[in-house]
């Protein structure tokens, strides 16, 4: 055994000619490949831009509706998708529905990824009684349905979109602080956060260095999930008059005010409920995407 | 040029004085009524320059030991002496002692963070230690280099652009990166190919020499452990069973066990190869050990009284020591 062999060239290891590949450039790499999440990230970037491009881009007044021409079909004439039942034009209304909708769909996930991510991250780094404690208290939260929980509390808040977006914000916290609690475990026992620890680096240098950076992406990636069952339950708030009042546009609601008028015109009654569904899919196969594409073994 | 934060800490007791003593070290885990005594009562010693290898099955308490000594788990009793100065709370600081004493682990990929380059892992523990940048790049290339990667090349790319042999030796660059004096290898060999092992194998031995280092070398192949070890230790639920000079503990094992682990190599002899394998059964549950020696279940020389009296480490040879009641009587 004294005799290995050594199979090592007298020089240096040269590395591959190619150039080296940051993390992301390789993310970005393997996203441009997977066309059903490019579809959908365009999808949702053409919406953006219409949402946000509303009063440019929009036919008709969202508020200034007619008697005459209530509940007209889908093709009417300088009214594309029809019209809602007190006259108003669909096309305006789901533009300015889309603002509505977004806004509390992606506020209490980005403020429940804030919150949730933070204490999520304590308490698997920090393990012991205190990440005993968090745990325990988002175990209590999800002793109740996510809806009813949504639902209880903005009940108890009052209507509003304000009070919608704190219910919501704290029906997505606990979820988010399991997945963060989850995810910094399983990197915290890992041998590059040992052999840190054995350098005598402190806390904060370890978490900032070797824990954010490798828990970040798997939390973001859950909370865009997130985003899909936000738009969601936001439309069933404000569906069961929780969320946003009339005459405000917004997805859910429409769907509530047009339910009368399912005989009528479904097609028209429809509408909403499919942007909400294309919008939450976009967001969920987006995700989904992501997941894959920052995978670095795949 | 030198940087007084960074350089070798210097030699205090001289050679004769052991670089590492390690006397009575326990970790006990789990609660009253199920505790597993993964170390039991360990006590040796590493000598300035020299490898202590530790060999034994899984879940013996090699690695329990190593992450023991080096601070990374809290002890249930005993003391570790680096240099003859006590390691902890009225001795040396554990700052000071971590700069001395550094880690390569097994597992090539988990030890590297994905996110950095291979030039910021090897820079992280430097720069905490207050190295400038400029002087951090420096050590970066220069430790590159001695463990045979081109500096240029490697130092901007990340872990999963490196084959399993290249992030070994990223590794050990990085376990160099403070200048310590001893180096705890756990297993670090074990995930690599044949021929990639004995470039990493040779590479140990020339660093070895060229920064004045100690070893303590865990590993369960024994042919690694004969080939880089000059002392051998060999480990059995939590305990030492035997540690002797390698050639004299291969010659002739002392302790049972040892001549089992021995015997279940594989000959490169056809007319050798044994059908009857040499240890059978698992190492009993070490939540419940056996009582007197805690290999006598499973012990082919078994005697009256061995499940009753528990064998000390007594002399063989000089510098040989074994735990068996045989060791004692002859």
């Amino acid at each position: 055994m004294s005799e290995i062999a050594s199979t090592a060239p007298s020089g240096l290891i040269q590395a591959p000619a190619r150039a080296p590949a940051g993390y992301w450039s390789g993310v970005f790499k393997r996203l441009k490949r997977d066309r059903l999440t490019l579809i959908c990230a365009g999808i949702l970037l053409v919406m953006l831009i219409m949402i946000l491009a509303a009063p440019l881009i929009a036919p008709h007044s969202p508020y200034q509706g007619s008697m005459i021409r209530r509940l007209k079909p889908i093709g009417f004439p300088g009214y594309p998708l029809g019209t809602d039942e007190l006259g108003r034009d669909m096309v305006t209304r789901l533009i300015y529905g889309g603002r509505l909708s977004w806004l509390l769909g992606i506020t209490p996930v980005v403020m429940a990824f804030v919150i949730g991510g933070l204490l999520g991250i304590i308490a698997g780094f920090a393990g012991g009684w205190l990440g005993m404690l968090i745990m325990r208290v988002t175990d209590v939260f999800y002793a109740f349905p996510s809806v009813l929980l949504a639902v209880a509390i903005s009940g108890a808040l009052g209507a509003g979109i304000f009070n919608a977006i704190l219910s919501l914000t704290l029906v997505f916290i606990p979820p988010i602080i399991r997945v963060a609690e989850t995810v910094t475990t399983s990197v915290r026992v890992l041998d590059y956060v040992e052999s840190a620890r054995a350098s005598g680096a402190s806390v904060f240098t370890i978490v900032r260095v070797h824990v954010l950076p490798n828990v970040l992406g798997p939390i973001f990636v859950y909370a865009t999930n997130l985003i899909s069952v936000a738009m969601i339950l936001a439309s069933g708030l404000s569906f069961l008059g929780l969320g946003t009042k009339p005459p405000e546009a917004e997805w859910g609601l429409m769907l509530n005010t047009l339910r009368t008028a399912i005989y009528n015109q479904p097609l028209v009654a429809m509408l909403p409920g499919l942007c909400i569904f294309v919008t939450s899919i976009c967001f969920n196969l987006v995700s989904d995407g992501l997941r894959g594409a920052m995978d670095v073994r795949s | 040029m030198a940087d007084p934060l960074l350089d070798p800490v210097p030699d205090l007791g001289g050679p004769a004085q052991p670089l590492l003593l390690v006397q009575n070290l326990s970790r006990h885990f789990g609660k009253k009524g199920s505790v597993v005594r993964a170390v039991d009562g360990v006590s040796f010693a590493v000598k300035k320059g020299e490898t202590l290898g530790i060999v034994g099955e899984s879940g013996c308490g090699k690695s329990t030991t190593s992450r023991l000594i080096m601070g990374l788990i809290e002890p249930s009793g005993g003391e570790v002496i680096f240099d003859g100065e006590h390691v902890g709370p009225g001795g040396m600081p554990l700052s000071v002692y971590r700069r001395q004493v550094q880690m390569v682990f097994q597992d090539s990929y988990a030890s590297l963070n994905p996110r950095l380059t291979i030039g910021e892992s090897i820079g992280f523990a430097p720069r905490v230690h207050g190295l400038s940048r400029e002087a951090t790049d420096a050590r970066v290339r220069d430790l590159l280099a001695a463990v045979g990667l081109a500096p240029d090349q490697f130092a901007r790319r990340y872990p999963h652009e490196l084959s399993g042999g290249q992030r070994q030796r990223v590794n050990i660059a990085r376990a160099l990166a403070l200048r310590p004096r001893l180096i705890i290898l756990d297993e670090p060999v074990s995930a690599l190919d044949k021929s990639v092992e004995a470039q990493v194998l040779n590479l140990l031995v020339d660093l070895k020499a060229e920064f004045d280092l100690s070893y303590l070398f865990i590993s369960h192949d024994l042919n690694v452990v004969q080939f880089i070890a000059d002392r051998v230790l060999v480990m059995y639920l939590g305990q030492v069973v035997e540690i002797g000079p390698v050639e004299a503990l291969y010659r002739e094992a002392a302790h049972p066990y040892t001549a089992a682990l021995l015997a279940s190599r594989p000959s490169m002899d056809p007319d050798l190869r044994r059908t009857t394998p040499p240890l059978t059964g698992d190492p009993p549950n070490p939540v419940n050990p056996p009582s007197g020696c805690r290999f006598h279940p499973r012990c082919a020389v078994v005697q009256r009284g061995c499940d009753i009296h528990v064998p000390p480490l007594a002399d063989v040879s000089s510098g040989h020591l074994a735990a068996c009641v045989r060791v004692g009587a002859a």
